[in-house]
């Protein structure tokens, strides 16, 4: 039964089969979502134990599999050590390199010698050496360690050498106690893990004394490592009835919305065949767009695929546009618009390249149709302009992304994404807009070339006009007029190439990618620098926007969340606790890091005393708490002081207490202070920067100039310009909108600078903010451009290959596509060799000037250092290191041995944000291998930075001093991304170029050897009236030459012997004409003698004879005829090799021969398919003869024409040649009729006795000019399949 | 003649439905339109009270500032046209379901007010609680949310 109803859905059944039953799983789903959901709630408190399980095993799974890679790391690393530990082998050069080779980088490792001192590290030191020994559990068995910033995952083990036990310890973090918003913090968070992978709230306690929670809401239980020993503790919030049926109704809608779009596109497979069957293209266009667009409207409707996929794609806060009620409101969502209007564009683009290539528009109706449609068209070709630079301002406006700023040469994804929707919606703007140009030449279409040119040059001429007169009559244009030339010049230039090129290419969808790239990444600088302008407006408001409310807001936030913080509470009573690092724990989770703002934190005993703190650009000192003797302890206060180390700035600092059941523990306090000088200049490093002034930033704020006016008096500065009073005058007598901003540009020393002002009202004072930046002229940014360009590349490039792939066939056996892979390898060779060497240069080069920097850096310390020593024998060397890194403000850490003693930024490693632990190949190069200096390249999570170790004496101590580049950055002219840019910017546009040139080289290299293919290909057709152009050079003049002699030869012989069988055939038929007449013959001769001789003697029996000799001619008579028609019979034309075709590929297939003979051919119709039943040789060498007529004739174009007409195909052939004078019209199917000097005159007569053959009709219309016109119709084919 | 006039209509179509950028042709940074009645700042406070506690961006979407200063708790931090404004928050507040919101303090100086108040939501299987800060300032006669924090 089942297999009998699967037989019947056969073919396109099978698809709507699918999507009923995708249909029938949408409603079933509706239906049964309740149902469950009901379920759900009957049987609640078995399934939530059942959940509790469920989600307790899965995180003990979760658990495991994390202990099993860490001890498959600690067994690979035993075996190693066991090697490179052997007394025989003993080298530290092979135990540093074992430790810190690739496969161990993602964890920790420390290798402890028998005595316990640490003899070699990685440079993620998981455990201070005195944490280590004593083992917390025994060797081999994992457990956490929960150091000051960072809990590891960690197992302690021993590996024995020679009789000595060495112990080594493994590491891997699971939980960072601290978050930073910024790129080059990773996150690690095995509670975030299981909190996203359960949806619900998780704690984690790292210790075997966690104890499980007493709060009914929650669920507890314990982690065990292998050996059953308890590690730690998990407490999860138990999951919500609300919560469950929430996702449930969620989880239903998804399943919903997606099996709505497969049901969509497997209707689209259903309809497939009647879509095929549609006879007019437009009508498939217009449903394929109609598809499309409606596709992309029901992915919209269920919110497809930003629901489901995560990560940056869909976040809005990289780009989200309002248009179209949301279908770009992500970097998906534009890339999802963005394909399919460029699928939509392609596919209208080759219909209308199509069109112009097979059709002419006729003359008569030529100036009334562009009269029409010129006006419509090129408002739709301007205002298309503008909605692309609307497009394009969207995209850099409505962003968050920087793309002139990216500091790496291939971007981010959301920026990658972004990158190529702008290629894309350009290709598809491009497309459109050649499109406009085609249709209106078309009207004006000329059969003279020059002619055509001119149209051309006319049209482009008008259109750069209006272009002008459009951005002239707009408020707000969003285009210069040198961008708009340069378009329109490209636009043109693209459609005269296309509409010169007789056939479609694929090529010209290259060029105009290319051409959409140039395009898009011009209007992109063009609004990055509108972008920047607008910047400084935004400058404006972010002095402006920490006032106090807000400074006193952050710190009220603050305090309030730090005083009902666990962590806080429970360090209190940890007599280990580290305060530097719970205050900075603090201030990075607080909005203070977030703010960027200058900004501190410090934690107080409950006697006052300082414990430890996190500052950024503020110290408020020690002594701040006095400043709230009067602080009653129930909520925080806050109050307005002055910065200790400079009294002309104000700080806000507040205080909170922090009690445990009633008890205090002591005070938390906070400060924030904000000075227009600290814009732009924040005291901490990149590594701990806010997201906002790391991703933001649209202009370089050191290249602004502030000026803060109150009542009209200059009170703040910022850059390095104090202006005059004439110089301030337009800011003050400036006119400011309703809005109480001006825009106006000012002019100080001897330069222009843009200027926007905010006024704002505060406390009965009016202030005025005013932010300026240089005036920028537009340039070509070639840094810019490139910087895009190689992205773009990178897609050409796979649409290169794509393009490739699809013509693989051709590529295979093409000599134009061995020629092109031939130019394109050894052009590319040198190209890339020169590429990979320049990189590798420039990046030589770029990191020895950062280490002659660094160098001289150390140099200067170094020197510093032993000047303080010199001149104040009596200090300390601690204290010559410190007055050293206050004078100097350069950032250095000194070691000794492999332990650092000093600091300059001493509070980032009380933090334990960075290791105390001296670099391992540092030590190994200068404490081993005795060298002086060592320069390396060093990493802080994703942040990357230089360090340049160098070694001392120190007070006769050999000691080893590091300064790097993570705090006080180097300054170089150009970066290696830079360089970078440039250098793959221009072999990328190089490379692009040389494959054009290579395609266009290798097309006319290989256009004679088609020609002569073709011709070939003709010949073997029966056309040996075919001629090859010998307006060529060398041995292929010769070649050419040679075949059309053969050619010519081959006709001549070709008529010899057709002359010479024709009169062979006769004889023989003679011959065997006589012989059968002969045979009846004879018995007519003798019978007729007989009667004679019967007459004559009058013989009685006359009568008898007379019958019989009567009956015997009547027969041979009879015999006679039979001959006749036997012959006849034999004489009729051979049977002819009947199929099923369809007409228009043999219709092109013909025309094709002569694409490289001096005519012009076209093919109009509107029908896709034309099946016919006829032989297809026969037919194609009807065609052939009738096109080598007209082109003998004199024609130099050939029109056929093939339509639809009452179950028949009518196709004519009319051409402009000499014609066929009136008095021999009739004769023209004649056999043996001929007015050519050559040739049988047998061609037309067959043509016609092949036409009756299949039914069907050939006849010659009156033409309407001069030339001939041919109508031969043949009937459809009435068999569908 | 007809399949001409087929052309025309289908690339009128395709230029018209398939390209992002129309609805913007007038696009306008400094001016994120929206009609605004004369308002008191309590009263546009309570519209914003409103749209959030009802979780439609909509609702306050016209009150926006061409450049918005936002953060949020779930990290998003930064300057934000209008446009992203409207989406970043939709996003926020889909994932960070609101069960109540409220401006508690308001303060008032000439063309700039403050308000703060606390944001109550439901985040995988609880319920929390965040500090807001809002900031309107007026330009002209309309109220703009230049500052929103959500933390």
């Amino acid at each position: 039964m089942t297999f009998k109803i699967f037989n019947k859905i056969k073919g396109d059944r099978k698809y709507f089969a699918i999507v009923f039953f995708i249909l029938f799983l949408i409603i079933l789903s509706g239906i049964i979502t309740p149902i469950i959901v009901h379920n759900i709630e009957d049987n609640w408190q078995t399934d939530l134990s059942n959940k509790i399980t469920d989600i307790q095993t899965s995180v003990i799974s979760i658990l495991n599999s994390k202990e099993s890679k860490l001890l498959n790391c600690d067994q690979k690393l035993r075996e190693k050590l066991r090697k490179v530990l052997n007394p025989q082998n003993n080298s530290y050069g092979a135990l540093t390199r074992v430790v810190n080779s690739n496969e161990f980088e993602n964890y920790s490792i420390e290798v402890l010698a028998p005595n316990g001192r640490l003899i070699a590290w990685n440079t993620n030191v998981a455990i201070p050496q005195n944490d280590i020994l004593p083992l917390a559990l025994p060797a081999g068995q994992c457990h956490f360690y929960q150091g000051d910033l960072i809990t590891y995952f960690t197992v302690t083990d021993t590996v024995l050498s020679d009789n000595d036990q060495f112990y080594y310890v493994v590491s891997v973090p699971v939980e960072k106690e601290y978050t930073i918003q910024n790129p080059y913090y990773t996150q690690i968070s095995f509670i975030k893990e299981i909190s996203d992978k359960f949806q619900t709230q998780f704690e984690v306690g790292y210790s075997p004394f966690s104890e499980s929670t007493r709060d009914g809401r929650k669920y507890s239980f314990d982690l065990i490592n292998k050996q059953g020993n308890k590690i730690g503790n998990v407490t999860f919030v138990k999951p919500g009835l609300d919560t469950e049926i929430n996702s449930i109704y969620q989880s239903t809608g998804m399943l919903q919305s997606f099996l709505a779009i497969l049901a969509y596109i497997f209707a689209a497979f259903g309809f497939r065949k009647e879509f095929k069957e549609l006879k007019y293209r437009t009508t498939k266009i217009l449903i394929f767009s109609f598809y499309f667009i409606v596709f992309r409207f029901l992915l919209y409707y269920v919110d497809f695929p930003s629901n489901l996929l995560p990560g940056p794609l869909v976040n809005p806060a990289y780009f989200s546009s309002t248009f179209g009620n949301g279908i770009v409101k992500s970097p998906i969502e534009f890339f999802i618009t963005a394909l399919f209007a460029l699928i939509i564009c392609i596919k209208g683009f080759s219909y209308l390249v199509d069109y112009i290539h097979s059709e002419t528009v006729p003359k008569s109706k030529r100036t009334i149709l562009f009269a029409v449609f010129f006006i419509p068209l090129t408002l739709l070709f301007l205002i298309t302009i503008r909605g692309f630079c609307a497009s394009v301002k969207s995209v850099i406006f409505d962003s968050t992304i920087r793309y002139f700023k990216e500091p790496n040469l291939i971007p981010n994804l959301p920026s990658m994404a972004m990158n190529l929707n702008l290629l894309m919606i350009g290709t598809a703007i491009l497309l459109l807009l050649v499109a406009y140009i085609l249709l209106l030449v078309s009207f004006l279409h000329k059969e003279d070339s020059r002619k055509m040119n001119l149209v051309f040059l006319g049209l482009f001429i008008i259109y750069q006009l209006l272009g002008l007169l459009f951005i002239v009559y707009q408020n707000e244009p969003l285009i210069t007029p040198v961008m708009m030339f340069i378009f329109i010049f490209l636009i043109f230039w693209l459609a005269l190439i296309i509409y010169r090129h007789k056939q479609k290419n694929v090529y010209h969808f290259v060029y105009i990618t290319l051409a959409a790239s140039v395009i898009s990444i011009t209007l992109l600088n063009y609004f990055n620098l509108n972008l920047e302008i607008a910047s400084l407006k935004t400058t404006a408001y972010e002095i402006n926007r920490p006032n106090n409310d807000l400074l006193h807001f952050l710190l009220n936030e603050t305090l309030q969340d730090v005083t009902h913080n666990e962590d806080v509470i429970s360090g209190y009573y940890d007599q280990n606790s580290n305060y530097y690092t719970e205050a900075f724990k603090l201030w990075a989770k607080s909005s203070l890091q977030r703010e960027s703002l200058n900004s501190s934190i410090s934690i107080w005993d409950k006697d006052h005393n300082y414990l430890g703190g996190f500052n950024s650009g503020i110290d408020p000192g020690k002594k701040m708490l006095k400043d709230f003797s009067k602080y009653n302890g129930t909520t925080p206060e806050i109050i307005e002081t002055v910065d200790p180390q400079d009294s002309t700035k104000k700080i806000f600092s507040g205080i909170t207490q922090i009690t445990d059941r009633g008890i205090t523990l002591g005070y938390i306090t906070a400060s924030i202070g904000f000075d227009i000088q600290d814009i732009g200049t924040t005291a901490i490093p990149d590594f701990l920067e806010s997201k906002k002034n790391i991703i933001n930033p649209v202009i370089d704020v050191s290249r602004l100039k502030i000026f803060e006016f109150t009542d009209s008096k200059l009170t703040h500065v910022y850059g390095d310009i104090y202006p005059s009073r004439d110089q301030i005058k337009p800011i003050l007598n400036a006119q400011f909108n309703q809005d109480n901003e001006a825009w106006l540009t000012v002019s100080l020393s001897n330069e222009n600078f843009y200027a926007y002002l905010l006024r704002n009202n505060s406390a009965g004072n009016q202030n005025i903010t005013a932010v300026l930046t240089r005036e920028k002229r537009l340039s070509w940014d070639l840094f810019n451009f490139f910087k895009i360009f190689l992205i773009h590349s990178i897609f050409m490039i796979f649409l290169f290959i794509v393009l490739f792939a699809f013509k693989i066939r051709d590529l295979k056996f093409s000599f134009r596509a061995q020629l092109l892979t031939a130019f394109i390898v050894i052009s590319l060779i040198p190209v890339v060799v020169l590429a990979i060497y320049n990189r590798q240069t420039v990046q030589q080069r770029t990191q020895t000037a950062i280490e002659n920097e660094l160098g001289e850096r150390l140099n200067y310390v170094e020197n510093i250092i032993k000047e303080e020593l010199t001149e104040s024998p009596s200090h300390d060397y601690i204290d010559a290191f410190n007055n050293a890194g206050q004078d100097l403000g350069v950032s250095f850490a000194v070691y000794e041995g492999s332990t650092q003693i000093y600091n300059s930024r001493d509070q980032y490693f009380k933090a334990g944000l960075l290791t105390d632990k001296l670099n391992p190949e540092a030590y190994y190069q200068l404490s081993y291998l005795s060298y002086r200096e060592y320069f390396t390249q060093e990493k802080i999570d994703n942040f990357d930075f230089d360090s340049y170790y160098k070694k001392v004496t120190i007070d006769g101590i050999p000691m080893i001093i590091s300064v790097n580049d993570a705090f006080n950055k180097v300054r170089l002219s150009y970066s290696v991304t830079d360089i970078d840019v440039f250098i793959f910017g221009i072999y990328t546009f190089a490379t692009i170029i040389m494959i054009l040139l290579s395609a266009f080289l290798a097309n006319r290299i290989s256009l004679p050897i088609r020609r002569l293919t073709k011709a070939t290909a003709s010949v073997a057709n029966g056309d040996f009236n075919v001629e090859l152009d010998e307006n060529v050079k060398g041995e292929l003049k010769e070649l050419f030459s040679s075949f059309n002699s053969m050619t010519h030869e081959l006709q001549k012989n070709q008529i010899e012997l057709a002359e010479l069988e024709r009169e062979n055939a006769w004889k023989e038929m003679a011959k065997q004409v006589a012989h059968e007449i002969k045979n009846p013959l004879t018995p007519m001769k003798l019978a007729v003698q007989q009667l004679i001789v019967s007459y004559h003697d009058k013989s009685k029996s006359f009568d008898s004879i007379f019958e019989k000799v009567s009956s015997t001619i009547l027969s041979q008579i009879e015999n006679l005829s039979l001959i006749a028609s036997e012959f006849s019979r034999f004489a009729r034309m051979p049977n002819f090799k009947i199929e099923k075709i369809d007409l228009l590929p043999v219709i092109r297939d013909s025309v094709n021969l002569f694409v490289h003979e001096k005519i012009k051919i076209e093919l109009n119709t509107q029908l896709d398919e034309a099946n016919i039943e006829t032989d297809k040789s026969q037919f194609r060498r009807m065609l052939i003869n009738l096109i080598r007529n007209s082109i003998q004739a004199g024609a130099d174009s050939i029109k056929l024409q093939l339509v639809e007409e009452d179950k028949n195909f009518i196709l004519t052939v009319s051409d402009n040649g000499s014609g066929i004078p009136q008095n021999i019209k009739d004769k023209i199917f004649d056999s043996n009729f001929t007015t050519k000097s050559k040739g049988m005159g047998l061609g037309l007569t067959l043509a016609k006795r092949f036409i009756e053959g299949i039914n069907g009709s050939i006849s010659l219309e009156e033409s309407e000019g001069s030339g001939a016109k041919f109508k031969i119709k043949v009937p459809q084919c009435n068999n569908k399949e | 003649m007809n399949k001409l006039l087929k052309i025309l209509i289908l690339f009128s179509l395709i230029g018209f439905l398939s390209v992002p950028g129309y609805s913007s042709l007038k696009y306008d940074v400094y001016d994120t339109g929206g009609k605004q009645d004369q308002q008191t700042a309590s009263s546009v406070f309570k519209k914003i009270e409103e749209g959030i506690s009802s979780g439609k961006v909509s609702a306050i979407s016209n009150l926006f500032s061409s450049q918005m200063y936002i953060n949020l708790s779930n990290g998003v931090n930064g300057y934000y046209s209008s446009n992203q404004a409207y989406y970043v928050l939709q996003r926020y507040f889909k994932n960070y379901r609101v069960i109540s919101f409220s401006i508690e303090n308001i303060h008032e100086e000439d063309d700039n007010v403050i308000g703060t108040g606390d944001y109550v939501y439901f985040f995988k299987g609880s319920e929390r609680k965040a500090q807001v800060y809002l900031s309107l300032k007026k330009t002209g006669n309309k109220w703009k949310i230049i500052q929103l924090t959500i933390d």
